[in-house]
């Protein structure tokens, strides 16, 4: 069945996606799972010119940000520190894990389109095309997008920002130095 | 040489660097100026080693068994009785949720098992560590009976495969075997460098994530990449750093890939 020999292949990216999206292994495999039932009721009506990739991680993406965005509403906000990095990561030596949390940590400070961007590029290899795509944007809003990410990113790790401009999903100002 | 002038490089053609986006002339040109620019050099190495930090902090999450519920063959089936039975779903999926509390055990018996690209990885450095640091007995059958020893991989992995040729990045073909894994059979290749550096290849066929882009893998002094093409999964081994082995393992990958489109 071609549904199942094209997806399937594609759900272990997605639960990544979902994952580092939202955190929380629950709600991660809950918007995938949400996400696959869509993919099967809409499995007919999609362009048959377009990626099955590419559109299965549209579907999710748009899933992922109304989650955040109700939870950013109900102020439901796990932090860090609440999360369990060892359902995160695997088992790593101690600076690894260190690292990794950092990262996690530095991944927060940035706003959730830039995130999203930089996730779907750097980890999933969606082509700026397929991104752009993706998330219904033009491809220079990706590049864009992308370069100030990294860049926000990059001063997060190198320890620039400050905690107070941590919370996910908010608008941030640029600290000027 | 392009007739045309060289276009700036810009702050988008870094990224497009690191992201491999660029066709390769405009790479090459890229790659110049890099050469002979610190500063770009420093980014590009910074937003290269981002790169791989997220890669390798989310990779093992791909690699997780796959819970029943994601399991797509049940979804459609449930998604065609509920379009027939909305209250009578309604009523099993009630019971599900019973059944699914008490019988997880059971249920987790039918989620997929964890083959990914994160457990090749994990094979192909045990298996750097056993054979390619072995000094004398690392391959089965060597450079010279390389033929031999594509029909006997091919033949175990029940697919067909070829040996990379890295002569070009300065690793000469030393060899291999059949060395097994947790799952199946795989194929491993050695190379070996000027200063008798040994690199590995290993490949063997993907259960799951079949197409899986390359992701950085280490630990301790063992590293490499690993990725899936077709469901045929490979990771490229070493001691060396990762900047020396990523242009390595990209250069299998597009081998690959031309070997499949030719």
């Amino acid at each position: 069945m071609a549904l199942i020999d094209e997806v399937q292949p594609l759900i272990p990216a997605l639960r990544r996606y979902a994952r580092a999206m939202l955190r929380d292994r629950d709600s991660a495999d809950d918007l995938v799972q949400d996400c696959l039932e869509r993919v099967i009721s809409h499995w007919d009506e999609r362009r048959q010119t377009e990626d099955t990739r590419q559109w299965v991680f549209a579907i999710a993406h748009n899933l992922g940000v109304n989650k955040l965005r109700q939870e950013t509403r109900r102020g439901i906000h796990v932090a860090i520190e609440d999360v369990d990095e060892s359902a995160m990561v695997e088992p790593a030596p101690q600076e690894h894990r260190i690292r990794h949390n950092e990262l996690m940590r530095a991944l927060d400070t940035l706003p959730q389109d830039q995130r999203s961007v930089i996730l779907l590029i750097s980890v999933e290899d969606l082509s700026y095309a397929e991104a752009a795509q993706a998330l219904g944007v033009p491809i220079g809003t990706i590049t864009s997008r992308l370069a100030r990410g990294r860049e926000r990113l990059q001063r997060a790790l190198d320890g620039e920002l400050g905690r107070e401009e941590r919370p996910m999903g908010t608008p941030m100002l640029r600290r000027l130095k | 040489m392009s007739s045309h002038p060289l276009a700036p490089i810009e702050e988008q053609d870094l990224h497009a660097y690191v992201d491999n986006a660029l066709d390769a002339n405009r790479r090459r040109e890229v790659q110049d100026y890099i050469d002979r620019n610190a500063e770009a050099a420093t980014l590009v190495a910074k937003f290269a080693a981002q790169r791989q930090l997220l890669r390798s902090t989310f990779a093992s999450v791909a690699d997780e068994p796959i819970p029943a519920r994601l399991d797509l063959a049940n979804l459609v089936r449930e998604g065609r009785q509920r379009r027939r039975w909305p209250w009578q779903m309604a009523a099993a999926v009630l019971l599900a949720f019973g059944l699914g509390t008490y019988g997880g055990l059971n249920l987790q018996g039918t989620s997929q098992p964890a083959g990914g690209v994160a457990a090749l990885a994990g094979e192909a450095r045990a298996s750097y560590a056993v054979y390619a640091a072995d000094a004398d007995h690392a391959v089965e059958l060597g450079p010279e009976r390389k033929a031999e020893l594509v029909s006997w991989v091919s033949a175990k992995l029940k697919r067909p495969v070829e040996v990379p040729d890295l002569t070009q990045s300065g690793y000469r073909f030393a060899g291999g075997r059949v060395v097994t894994t947790e799952h199946g059979p795989a194929g491993l290749f050695i190379y070996e460098g000027a200063d008798k550096t040994r690199l590995a290849v290993m490949m063997r066929p993907m259960a799951v994530e079949r197409d899986t882009p390359m992701m950085h893998h280490a630990e301790g002094s063992v590293g490499g990449y690993a990725w899936a093409t077709s469901g045929l999964g490979y990771s490229l081994v070493g001691t060396e750093r990762a900047e020396v082995l990523h242009p390595l393992a990209d250069e299998v990958r597009r081998q690959a890939r031309t070997g499949l489109t030719s």
